[in-house]
This record gives structure tokens, sequence and C-alpha cells, in this order.
């Protein structure tokens, strides 16, 4: 039999094969709740995205996961150590990637370069010349004389050359055109040390995400609202067209009610977690023609992230 | 971490070889006109201000820079240790301040050194050292206002007047200021963490926090509780030093004629001899003599509180006095070769202190007083005065005699004293001071047949918490002997509450402030003072203002959720401190708000 305290120590114990591990992480920043009780545990390997709309606690989780904000109440590990307590060698087998790609604008490359190539013992040439060989950058050039771009490829190249075993990728792509966009993609796609690295990628391009990601993780308000692969999750949104007669049935007694639209007399409706049932609540909310087809990723999650606004137009 | 110091380096390259092109540029400029060396303290603390500057201003950039979410995270989330990340980056802060503001003045110094006659002495060369460890210590406490929590990180530069309020001189100097910039090194260590702004969770870092913040608090309450209190004052058009002082205090006394201070303290007189000494006050023209130094120069100390030099003009030559062989050195004006030394007397002995210099050629130290003889190119000496004594002013001309005032007593001499010196003219009077000479105010006398009829005002520091103001009026006569006639206690024209309120508001920090000003500091006969009578009210007030701040810390620290230890130790700390303590409280652990 095990004391209440073995029991709490035990819960609090983080699993090998995971990742990331959170606890009931509770984060304010000043008065307003950030990270609400979040439980998150994130597997080994693979790409995992997380989504959520802005100020639903992505970055906040992320300086927690890093140990540079401590948390309200709860627990984080990452790598199956406590984020608050992470060694230099924890630090080593982590990558990370924010959106400002905020490298010393005075240094030039090689300097950088050779700094990184110093710090980290785990140091892979290769994958740092693959991912930089997608830009046309001199060694010589300074940081600051870097386009947005190449920028966020030079600092994507470091990061996959320290060998991580785990690199976060927080909103890489934020401001970079289409073809930069791309490049970045390439980089990350086809360098050999992202095989046995587990990639965290938050984004809010869901085009990227449906091209990258294993598992979809969705925070929202400071809550994990859902984890599991992409294809599942749209599976469980549907979109409904029927021919409702006058205005249609009551938002509230609509289930699952992501959005709705009425468009030329016609109602579409984003539904989550129907199946043909909903097509029986349709007819007897004397609907006469009814059809239903696939939604995209991005459709889906904008309706779920979404979904409080269609709830307070009820 | 050489990788990160030397990109540090890199980066602000053009600004330190900026910098160090300005400041040499500058000190050739001003060293060609006037002997940068002999500058008095004002200008030299006027100076030092502009190098602190710059240390804050480097230290404020520098860490913002870094301070940003996504830079601190680029900068920390590495495979190097937090403290050695911060050792680059504070090491390459001194190898910027060391070339910017350090190099040029060690030029300066080597250059006067071997290519001038002008005076370069062992205690100059401690003068980059002093200027490094200021300017870092501005550095540092800017560093710690960026990284520290913002609530508080504010009052940490406040520690820095440490720097300017030390009575040390010389060595002790580097000591203080070593000391001060191993405190701060601390703080910003302990606060350069991945999770920064964060109030320290281990006990070491944490008091050091709390004694830093509560101490700056301390000093900002005392300098803006006085100031706010007597602007007030003025404004409502009370301030005994605003318009007409109050009867029988001290500000009255102070600044009364001098007949009108003699016929006060014998008001309370009413025989035949105070008759007779009213009418020979009233007949009379009464003499003023007032402390003239509140030090004198000191061996080994860095700079001087006026340069000690003067001009023989008819041989165009300045001397400039030596700490090193404690002789004033001679360079010739017209075209700056050596000119010999200068001690005192024919001997040519050295000086036993350094003196203080005058226009006319005199000069003054602890014992002696001496007069530049032109014709005979010598330094005669003029009036000694007996060991264990300190000349507090020059010898003044005071009617048909010569007086001079020294911590102990008030000398009186024929004026041929002057000129013959004072084995030929020994004092004709010597009157012992009825108090100490830090907090005399004024000596004033009248001559009579028979002697002098002279009155000591003591209380200097009466306002500003020192001992109590009073009168004594004695009578001196041909001999020597002194007979005391009357005294009058001087009623203080400023409450007891703003007296001492730097000891009400916290007696523990005001000791220990007290003490470290004092550190290393050097006996200082004419600072000598009575300790002050602290009235009952005071001490009434320090311990309920303590017991308040007690009971408010145990509520605050209930609402704050701290642990039972940390509970009882603010509660013990603010008993033992005060409201300081309780405010540094607030900041460091602030009630949290209603959060949704």
């Amino acid at each position: 039999m095990i004391s209440a305290l073995e029991k709490q120590a035990f819960d609090c114990a983080p699993r090998p094969d995971l990742a990331i591990e959170t606890i009931g992480l509770t984060f304010h920043h000043g008065s307003k709740l950030v990270l609400d009780h979040l439980d998150l545990r994130v597997e080994r390997g693979g790409i995992h995205a997380l989504v959520g709309a802005n100020g639903a606690g992505k970055s906040t989780l992320f300086r927690i996961l890093l140990g540079f904000l401590p948390p309200d109440a709860g627990n984080s590990f990452l790598l199956r150590h406590d984020s608050l307590h992470l060694s230099i060698d924890d630090r080593r087998r982590v990558g990370f990637v924010n959106e400002e790609h905020s490298l010393p604008e005075w240094m030039t490359i090689a300097a950088v370069t050779a700094m990184q190539r110093r710090q980290y013992c785990d140091w892979n040439e290769r994958a740092f010349a693959s991912a930089i060989g997608n830009y046309g950058m001199l060694p010589s050039q300074k940081v600051g004389e870097l386009s947005r771009g190449e920028r966020a490829g030079f600092n994507l190249a470091l990061a996959l050359a320290q060998s991580p075993e785990i690199l976060i990728l927080d909103e890489p792509t934020l401001g970079l055109d289409i073809v930069a966009k791309g490049a970045f993609m390439e980089s990350l796609l086809y360098s050999n040390a992202t095989e046995a690295c587990t990639i965290i990628y938050c984004s809010h391009q869901m085009e990227e995400i449906e091209r990258l990601a294993d598992n979809l993780i969705i925070l929202e308000r400071g809550r994990l609202a859902n984890i599991s692969p992409p294809d599942e999750f749209r599976e469980r949104v549907s979109h409904w067209v029927a021919d409702v007669p006058f205005k249609g049935p009551e938002a509230a007694t609509i289930p699952g009610l992501l959005q709705r639209h009425l468009i030329d007399g016609i109602h579409h409706y984003l539904v989550l977690d129907q199946g043909e049932g909903f097509a029986e609540f349709l007819r007897d909310a004397g609907a006469g023609r009814i059809r239903t087809q696939r939604v995209s990723l991005d459709r889906a999650v904008n309706a779920f992230l979404a979904r409080n606004h269609a709830a307070a137009g009820r | 971490m050489l990788d990160l110091f030397k990109a540090e380096i890199f980066r602000f390259r053009v600004w330190i070889a900026g910098y160090f092109l300005l400041h040499c540029g500058l000190i050739a400029f001003y060293g060609r006109m006037i002997d940068l060396l002999q500058l008095p303290t004002m200008i030299v603390k006027g100076i030092t201000a502009v190098y602190l500057l710059s240390g804050l201003l480097f230290g404020l950039h520098q860490m913002s820079h870094y301070r940003r979410p996504n830079r601190w995270l680029n900068l920390l989330h590495r495979p190097v240790a937090p403290r050695q990340i911060a050792g680059a980056l504070i090491g390459a802060a001194m190898v910027a301040i060391g070339v910017a503001i350090v190099l040029p003045m060690i030029i300066m110094l080597t250059a006067q050194d071997l290519f001038s006659a002008r005076v370069v002495d062992q205690r100059h060369w401690m003068l980059p050292a002093a200027t490094f460890l200021s300017v870092f210590a501005a550095y540092l406490a800017a560093a710690y206002v960026i990284l520290g929590v913002r609530r508080y990180a504010w009052l940490i530069p406040i520690l820095l007047v440490f720097l300017g309020y030390s009575e040390a001189i010389g060595i002790g100097v580097i000591a203080i200021q070593a000391l001060i910039v191993l405190w701060l090194c601390f703080l910003v260590m302990s606060a350069f963490q991945p999770a920064v702004m964060q109030v320290p969770a281990r006990p070491v870092p944490l008091l050091a926090t709390a004694l830093s913040v509560q101490m700056a608090l301390y000093l900002l309450l005392v300098t803006a509780g006085g100031l706010i209190f007597q602007v007030g004052w003025i404004m409502i058009g009370t301030h005994p030093l605003n318009g007409a002082p109050p009867e029988g205090g001290h500000v009255e006394a102070s600044g009364a004629r001098s007949s009108d201070l003699l016929m006060a303290g014998l008001a309370r007189r009413h025989d035949q001899q105070t008759r007779i000494w009213r009418e020979q006050v009233r007949l009379s023209d009464p003499l003023k003599i007032q402390p003239g130094f509140a030090a004198l120069p000191a061996r080994g100390e860095m700079t001087n509180m006026m340069p000690i030099m003067f001009d023989d003009e008819e041989r165009a030559v300045r001397w400039t006095f030596s700490h090193d062989s404690m002789r004033f050195e001679g360079r010739s004006l017209r075209n700056g070769t050596r000119h010999g030394s200068l001690g005192l007397s024919a001997s040519n002995r050295s000086f036993a202190q350094p003196p203080a210099t005058f226009d006319d050629g005199t000069t003054v130290n602890a014992r002696t007083f001496a007069r530049f003889e032109p014709k005979l190119e010598r330094m005669s000496p003029r009036i000694n005065v007996p060991a264990g004594e300190t000349i507090a002013t020059r010898p003044q001309p005071v009617g048909d005699s010569v007086a001079l005032l020294t911590d102990k007593a008030l000398y009186l001499y024929d004026r041929e004293v002057l000129d013959f010196g004072d084995e030929a003219f020994p004092a004709r009077q010597r009157i012992r001071l009825s108090g100490r000479i830090g907090d005399l105010s004024r000596i004033d006398f009248i001559e009579l047949l028979d002697g002098y009829l002279l009155s000591q005002t003591f209380g200097r520091w009466s306002s500003e918490g020192g001992s109590d103001g009073v009168q004594h009026l004695e009578k001196v006569d041909g001999s020597g002997k002194v007979i005391p006639v009357a005294q009058r206690a001087l009623s203080n024209d400023f409450p007891a509450p703003s007296r001492f309120h730097h000891i009400w508001l916290s007696p523990v920090l005001q000791q220990v402030y007290h003490m470290v000003t004092n550190l290393f500091a050097p006996k200082a006969p004419l600072q000598a003072r009575l300790p002050p009578r602290i009235p009952n009210i005071v001490w009434l007030t320090a311990i309920a203002l303590n017991l308040l701040s007690a009971i408010a810390t145990f509520w605050w620290t209930t609402r704050s959720r701290l642990d039972r230890t940390r509970r009882l130790g603010w509660t013990g700390a603010s008993a033992a401190i005060g409201l300081p303590a309780f405010l540094s409280l607030c900041l460091l652990y602030p009630l949290r708000r209603n959060r949704v």
C-alpha cells in the first residue's frame, strides 16, 4: 500500500516515453489566466503541430517548458527533466527556433556558426550544410544584413546542427514570404537531423501543418482542446448543406455546432462529432435536400477555434 | 564563454574606440591647461558623475538588448551555464570600461610622470582603479535594474550613494568600492537566470536582495521625506530659516550680531559685574571666530579638497605638494622644468602632514601654520600647536591680536607672531573649548581691561540630529584662568521628529549606514561631536513603527501565502528593521489580485 505522498510523487513523475509532459500546469499573466491546469503528454518522435488562437498560451507553454517562466502551479517536464531544473546537458538536447530569429545582429554568419559549433558537442556539420545550402548566404555576411527569410533559414540550420532530441519551432515562418517559407520547409523536411528528433511545430499556417504534422495539438484558452492526428481531427468536423425552410433550427438546439451560414437561402452547418444522426436532426427541422462534404484542415481548425464566437451569437 | 565575450567586445568595438579617443582628446586638451591631478574634490566628483553616468547607460543599453524575451531565450538556452554567460557579458563590460575610461587615465598619468615636472604621487596611481570600480559599480547597478524584478530593481542604483558618502580615503576608498562591486556582482549573478524577473528563492540571494532593497528604501525615505517636510514647511512660511528665526534658538544665535549674542548670554545675570560687562559690550567692537576647516588634507587621499599649490610670482615657480616626498615640488612656469623641493624651515625638513595652501603663500596642516618667504625661498613655520591638537582655522587678526582655533582651544597671539613665529611670541592666551569642535558654531568675545569676555556657541548640527545648542559665557583673566559666567541652553528650532527622522525611521539601518560610511575612515578630529541627546519620543516612535511594521508584515505574509519559516523571518526582520522591511516585503511579495 502506498502513502498519499508517494502516490502524489508517482503521479508527478515523468513518463520515459514522453518528450513533453505537463501536469496541472497553470500560469497567470497579471490577472489573466493563460494556462489553465494544462495536462499535456507528447510522445517522443514525429512532428507535433501546436495550434491555437492568439493568447491561447502556446508561447507561454514553450517558455515554461524551457525553464524561462516558473508556473503558478503544476509541473512540466522536457525529456523527463523538470523544466525548472534543466541542466546544461538538457539544454544541449533541446533546439529552439522562435519567430523573431533573434540572433546577434552584429556577428557574422561564420562567427555565429563557429561559436555554436564549439558549444554543441554533437554538432552535425552535414545537417548544417544541408539546411543552409538552400540559401545563398556568405559566411562573411553579418546577421543584421540577412533578410528575414535568410535569418529564419540560418536559425533553423543552427538548431538542426545541434542534433537535438527535441526541436521546438515557435511560429518560425511568421512574416516570411512564400519563397522563404518554401525554403524553410524544404530545409526542415529533408534534413537528416530530424529523423530521430521530436519536433514541436507551432504555427497558424494550416497548409504547413497538413504537410508536416503527425499529430495535431489544439490549445484553447490555456486548455488542451484536442490531441490527435490531423486527419482524425478533420474527420470529426463535417460540413452539412441543407435546404431548411425559413431561418432553420435555433443555434442552441443544433448538436455540435461550430459554424453556420445562410448562403443564397441554403443553410451551411459545420458541426463537430456528428454522424448520420445529424441528417435526421436536419430532416426533423424540415430540411428537404441534405448533403454532407469534407472540410479542409484549415477550415476545421478555424471553425473549431471560432466555435465560441458561434456560441456567443446563439 | 570566450566566444560570447569576444562577440560582445566586437559588438561595442566602435563605441569603445570612440569613447577612448574622445576621452584621450579631452584629457590631453585640459591637461595642457591645468594640472588635472590637482583638481579639487568637487570638480573630481563632477567628472566622476559623468563616468558613472556612462557606466549606467552602458549597463542599461547592454542588458536591455538581451532582456527582450526571445533574445533572452536565445542567449541562455544553450549548453553554457548562466553564470558563464553573465561572466562573458560582464567581462566584456569590464574591458569596455577599462579601455574607454581607465586606459586614457593611465596614459595621462604615465605621460605626466615621465615627460613633465608635475607631481605624480603613488596615491594618484590609485585613481584609475577607483574610477574603474566606481563605473563598474554603476554598470552593475544598471544591469540589475534590467535583470531584476521591476517592482524593486529600480531602487538598487540608490546604493551607489555609498560611493560618494563614504568617509574613507586612499586605499580605504578602493576597499569600499570593491565591497560595493562584490555586493552588486552577487545581486546581478543571482538575477542572471533563465527565469528572470523572479524573486530569489534561495536564502542567501533572497537575504542580499531584501537587505539591498531595504537600505535603498531607507535612504529614499530619509532623503525624500526630509526634503518634502522642509519644502512644505518653507511653503507654509514658518520655517526657522525662512524669515525671523524663533527666539532663543540656535538659528537665531548663529545669525546674531556678536554684541547681541553676548548680551543674550548675560541676560539672566543681574549683578553689578554683569552691568559693567553689558556696558563694555555696548562700547566695544566684539570679535567673532568660526571654525574654518571641516577637514585638513590627509596623506594618501587620492584627491585634494583644494589644490595644494601656490605660486612664487617673483621666480615664476609653481609649488605643488607631493604626498610622496611630503614637500612642495617646484616647477617653472616659464619652461616647465623642475625647480627643486621645498620643505619646512631652513633645514628643509618634510611636512608631518599634507598642508592646505592659500594664495598668500601660507600653509596650514594639523599642527603647523607656515608662511612662504619669497626672498629666502623658504617655508618658515610660524605657529605650532601642541601635540594632540589639530588646527581648525587659519590665524585671524582680531583687534590687536591674532586668533587661532584648534579642535581643543582658542589661542590668542600678538600680531608679531605672523612675522617672527611663536618661539618669539608665544600664545598669550589658551582658552579651552567648552564643547567639541564639530559642534562649535562660533566664538564671540570682547577685550576687557583684565582679559576677555567670551561666548562659545555650540549646536552647529542640532537641526540635523546633532547635539543640542548651548551658549557658554566665560571670563578669561590676564593669567589665562577661565571663570564660567553663564550658560544658556538654546532651544531646538526644528521638531524632534524632523531632527531625528533618520533614527526613528529605522535605528538599525541608521547604524548600518553609519557603519558603512565610516568603514576604513581615518580619525577626523575636526568632526568630533558630542553624541546627541535623543528625546524619548524618538525612541517611542521607532518602537511603535517597528511594532506596527511587524504586525503589518505578519498580516501581509499570511495573505501572500508564504510558508511558516519565511513568515516568521519577515516578521522578525520588520520588528528589527521597521518600515523599510515591511515596504520591501510589499515589493518582493505583492498580494495577488483576483484572477480570472
